[in-house]
């Protein structure tokens, strides 16, 4: 029989927080506007060459980079939608992005696993993708699943069984679309279409989605746009993410960094746009930093760019993949990795952005510790629990309690402690309940809850004709990379 | 030698976790077990001053029931702001809104040795060790007692002035004064540091932490103290740590409550004895393990833990917030870091005006030197994430983004150059080792523990003051301990 997945917690954004005046946004807005229209971004992609200079945009067809005019760009984003589902096998699994919920995201994509048994360090495989699909399918803060490593044994199409291993594994949305060779988008889109059961399905609840990342600065992959194309030709959404570093793809100041990084990101949603007005997308920055002696990349920066991002996009009027994240630079569970993850996580209510958290890897998203996403929920978890309102009545206040008890004894013996003792959820990490002098370390505890989930939860199968029905697809892909790889 | 400036957090956000109404609900209940049920005063001197102001005073139970009346006309007096002197008028704390300053945790009795990694009883020596890397953290905008100086006795409080006044010059709160006759002695070191009574109304060097005793009961020498510290205007921290369960109710609404209504009665006897005494309400609630009865301080349900705070602001008082206070008790393990890594955004963002918990472990009890810089870093993370932005033409960097272009690099230009040591404000866990690896971040917190304790010798206070401090600490000695 199979595992009931819990309903989705979503935080609420009451507790949202500005960190920038609307005029220092219209200042960025207008850097983004000048890049644009003066120095341009760098498309190598004939496809979309073409839709540019058929919608009137400057296209320098030697150097392939497009100039866009601010009245084009607007023109463009009126029809991107401030608001559109992310689907999950089903409707409880849904994830609106309209800017009044928060869900929490995996982080993503890393190449290294701690392998479960063995404890060693190795290349991460399509069973770690798996598996971390289970796990998070019966953690009720993950709304939004990430294959956090890649399926590096399965070399050209390791992105199309990573979407295969988080649809077959987890009810809920999966990211299973990626830059890809353009001819084998189309079988992510097939898989998408069998999931929901129709075109008009997946158009209305689209069980994945994309990202696609540039290249800092000021330039597309060509791969990434025509995937892109593809992706949105489908219905299908996609974020756009830069990712600058500043001091080497940025400038090495935080605006700098974001105004070249809004410029690249705005680009590529413009593109989309002009060839498939009202395709859903979402605007996405991530910051690094070049480390000045070593030129290491660097994530963990004190400058609060994750609200800063929410804010940029929003202010286009589209939704968000970024916010308070909880992953770090920490190379292995510790003191570093525990204050990174405890002051991302206490962000995320102040920072929103429609999709956040980026829970389960270490080491710059390289790296994945099984146990590290049962820590980094368990931290999201008490945030979200501060997140709420206080409620109570005037049984709550039990003033008869505290009348009878009176100054100088205790509340042991009470029937109203009897029934309220248990009301307060204790961390089954760090609550644990401990025989002798020490107790044991965290990360043994999140172990071996994660080894009780990995065993226990087996969540609702997707019915035998479609998981045929994927597999036939995965077979296809295989041999059309075979064709691309011959081809090569 | 330069010390680093104090750097509080400012910020001109703001979280609430209560609603108006439910603020009203839960003074409403403190009007309510003020006047009903009552509190306990086990002091005669506190029993006069109630009965002479027309409190409802029971002399065999000694419980005060306080009429609501009375309780307003008192909490009138209370000044919502007001200033902490510091040794060096440089530190002076002026409170206000949106600035939040954060200390060291208080009062721990275990240190972990620093040279020899052994864990003892702390000693006047670990007071001073504690103020010294007090006073060089910009963290850090006061001075609470980290751990006692247990090998001083009776007298322990006063050595603990002493020592923290030898070797720091920020405003100093103590959380182990109790008793009229201790108390009186930490004055008159006060007054000799200051030089004048006036002097020391109008800049306290020194303030005192008074501790309840859940459920509804005044600590003797504690409420006794903080009446001789009231007498000269001296700010008083009233402190409540109810545990839900055992000493209080299993609802956060009754525990909040019977807090509030501990800190508001001695307040009211406060005011009444000398109205205007400035005063900081406090809760610290925890919570009794259902299966052990263990204290734990953190739950993973932790939504009251900012709420008093919005508490002390309705009744027109300064919030001392909790943070930190991890239940760890490794200096460097991912719990320790992670059970306190929320805290210092939200208690700034709640709105303290003064906060405490830097630096102790095992629930304020075991004082390892290097979880000063650890907690530092996670402080100042907090702070950074509240400052305000810099946006200019030469932050954007639109022209230099147009020379490198598409696909291009910055490391070549001068911009980079000029910016990209200041772009990075280096944390704990940023340091390098010589094969260019991150450094595990315990080694080099203790690192920079010594660092400080080698080269940062803040000026003690003038020879003849010291000498008249060592004649008071003499005079007592000679007197409490016989």
């Amino acid at each position: 029989m199979a595992s009931m997945t819990p309903d989705l917690l979503a935080f609420s954004t009451k507790n949202k927080r500005e960190v920038l005046s609307q005029e220092q946004l219209d200042l960025l807005k207008a850097g983004t506007y000048r890049i644009l229209q003066d120095v341009g971004v760098k498309f190598p992609s004939k496809i979309a060459l073409n839709v540019f200079s058929d919608h009137g945009a400057d296209v320098d067809w030697d150097t392939q980079i497009v100039k866009l005019k601010p009245g084009l760009v607007d023109k463009a984003l009126k029809t991107a939608p401030r608001s559109f589902i992310l689907g999950g096998r089903e409707e409880r699994f849904d994830l609106l992005l309209d800017g009044n919920h928060y869900y929490l995201s995996t982080d993503g994509c890393g190449s290294r696993a701690i392998d479960l048994e063995t404890r060693q360090e190795r290349d991460s495989r399509k069973e770690d993708v798996a598996r971390m699909a289970r796990i998070c399918d019966a953690l009720p803060l993950i709304g939004f699943f990430w294959p956090l490593v890649s399926a590096q044994d399965h070399g050209m199409t390791a992105p199309l069984h990573e979407c295969h291993a988080g649809l077959t594994n987890t009810l809920k949305h999966v990211r299973g679309g990626t830059t890809v060779f353009p001819e084998l988008a189309k079988f992510l889109v097939e898989m998408a279409t069998v999931v929901s059961g129709s075109d008009d399905e997946r158009r209305k609840r689209p069980p994945i989605c994309a990202n696609i990342c540039g290249i800092a600065p000021l330039a597309h992959d060509e791969h990434g746009i025509d995937s892109a194309l593809i992706y949105a030709e489908a219905g299908i959404p996609m974020s756009f993410m830069a990712m600058p570093t500043m001091g080497s793809t940025a400038p090495a100041t935080p605006w700098g960094a974001l105004v070249s990084a809004d410029a690249e990101v705005i680009s590529a949603m413009v593109l989309i746009q002009l060839a498939y007005p009202g395709a859903p997308v979402f605007h996405s920055i991530e910051v690094s930093l070049m480390h000045p002696r070593t030129g290491g990349y660097v994530t963990s920066i004190d400058y609060p760019f994750g609200r800063m991002t929410v804010q940029i996009g929003h202010n286009w009027n589209v939704p968000v993949l970024g916010g308070g994240g909880t992953s770090s630079d920490a190379r292995e569970i510790g003191w570093y990795s525990g204050s990174a993850t405890g002051m991302g996580a206490a962000s995320i209510p102040t920072g929103g952005g429609e999709i956040c958290g980026y829970l389960g890897m270490l080491d710059g998203s390289m790296l994945l510790y099984p146990e590290q996403i049962i820590l980094d929920h368990e931290l999201c978890f008490e945030v979200y629990k501060s997140n709420q309102a206080i409620e109570f009545t005037e049984a709550d206040l039990a003033l008869d309690v505290i009348k009878s008890v009176g100054p100088g004894s205790h509340f042991l013996r009470e029937k109203h402690t009897r029934q309220h003792i248990r009301d307060f959820p204790l961390s089954p990490i760090t609550g644990e309940i401990y025989l002798g002098d020490k107790r044991r370390p965290s990360r043994e505890v999140a172990l071996q809850e994660f080894n009780k989930i990995n065993e226990t939860h087996h969540p609702e199968p997707l019915p035998k004709g479609k998981l045929v029905e994927l597999d036939k697809i995965l077979a296809a892909a295989d041999k059309e990379a075979e064709k691309l790889q011959k081809g090569k | 030698m330069d010390r680093p400036p104090i750097e509080p957090i400012r910020t001109t956000r703001k979280l609430s976790f209560l609603d108006d109404q439910q603020l009203k609900a839960l003074q409403e209940a403190t009007f309510q077990i003020l006047e009903n049920t009552g509190v306990q005063f086990p002091s005669d001197k506190a029993l006069d001053i109630f009965s002479e102001h027309g409190a409802i005073v029971d002399s065999e139970t000694k419980i005060v029931k306080i009429p609501r009346d009375l309780v307003i006309k008192a909490m009138q007096n209370v000044p919502r702001y007001f200033t902490l002197g510091a040794r060096n008028p440089d530190f002076d704390l002026k409170l206000q809104e949106g600035v939040s300053y954060f200390t060291n945790d208080g009062c721990g009795h275990n240190v972990v040795d620093f040279k020899t990694r052994e864990k003892r009883a702390s000693t006047k020596k670990d007071v001073g060790m504690a103020a010294r890397i007090n006073d060089y953290l910009s963290s850090m905008a006061f001075s609470w007692t980290m751990v006692s100086a247990q090998d001083c006795g009776l007298t322990s409080p006063l050595h603990e002035i002493d020592v923290t006044w030898r070797n720091n010059t920020k405003h100093y709160q103590s959380v182990t004064m109790m008793g009229e006759e201790i108390c009186r002695y930490g004055l008159e070191m006060a007054t000799v540091l200051r030089g004048s009574e006036e002097e020391l109304r109008s800049r306290p060097p020194i303030s005192l932490i008074v501790c309840t005793i859940a459920p509804l009961v005044q600590d003797k020498e504690a409420i006794e103290g903080a009446l001789v510290f009231g007498e000269k205007g001296i700010p008083i921290v009233v402190m409540s740590m109810p545990t839900m369960g055992t000493t209080a109710p299993a609802t956060y609404a009754g525990a909040l409550a019977v807090g509030d209504a501990e800190v508001i009665s001695a307040t009211v006897l406060l005011q009444l004895a000398n109205p205007g005494t400035p005063v900081f309400h406090s809760i610290f609630h925890a919570w009794a393990d259902p299966r052990t009865a263990a204290y734990v301080g953190y739950s993973l349900d932790s939504r009251g833990r900012y709420a008093p705070v919005e508490m002390a602001h309705h009744w027109g008082m300064p919030s001392l917030g909790g943070a930190f206070g991890t239940e760890a008790s490794e200096p460097d393990s991912w719990r320790s870091a992670a059970e306190i890594a929320t805290d210092p955004l939200l208690v700034a963002l709640a709105g303290a005006e003064i906060v405490t918990g830097i630096g102790l472990r095992d629930t304020y009890t075991t004082l390892y030197p290097e979880s000063f810089i650890l907690d530092d870093d996670i402080y100042h993370s907090a702070r950074f994430s509240l400052l305000d932005m810099d946006v200019n033409p030469d932050t954007l960097a639109v022209d230099v983004i147009a020379a490198v272009k598409p696909g291009g690099h910055f490391l070549s230009q001068k911009h980079t150059r000029k910016n990209m040591r200041t772009s990075m404000v280096r944390g704990v866990n940023h340091h390098l080792n010589k094969s260019g690896k991150y450094r595990d971040p315990s080694e080099y917190a203790r690192e920079r523990v010594q660092w400080i304790l080698d080269n940062h010798h803040p000026e003690p206070p003038d020879e003849d003051v010291q000498k008249e401090i060592d004649r008071i600490l003499k005079a007592a000695d000679k007197e409490l301990k016989n």
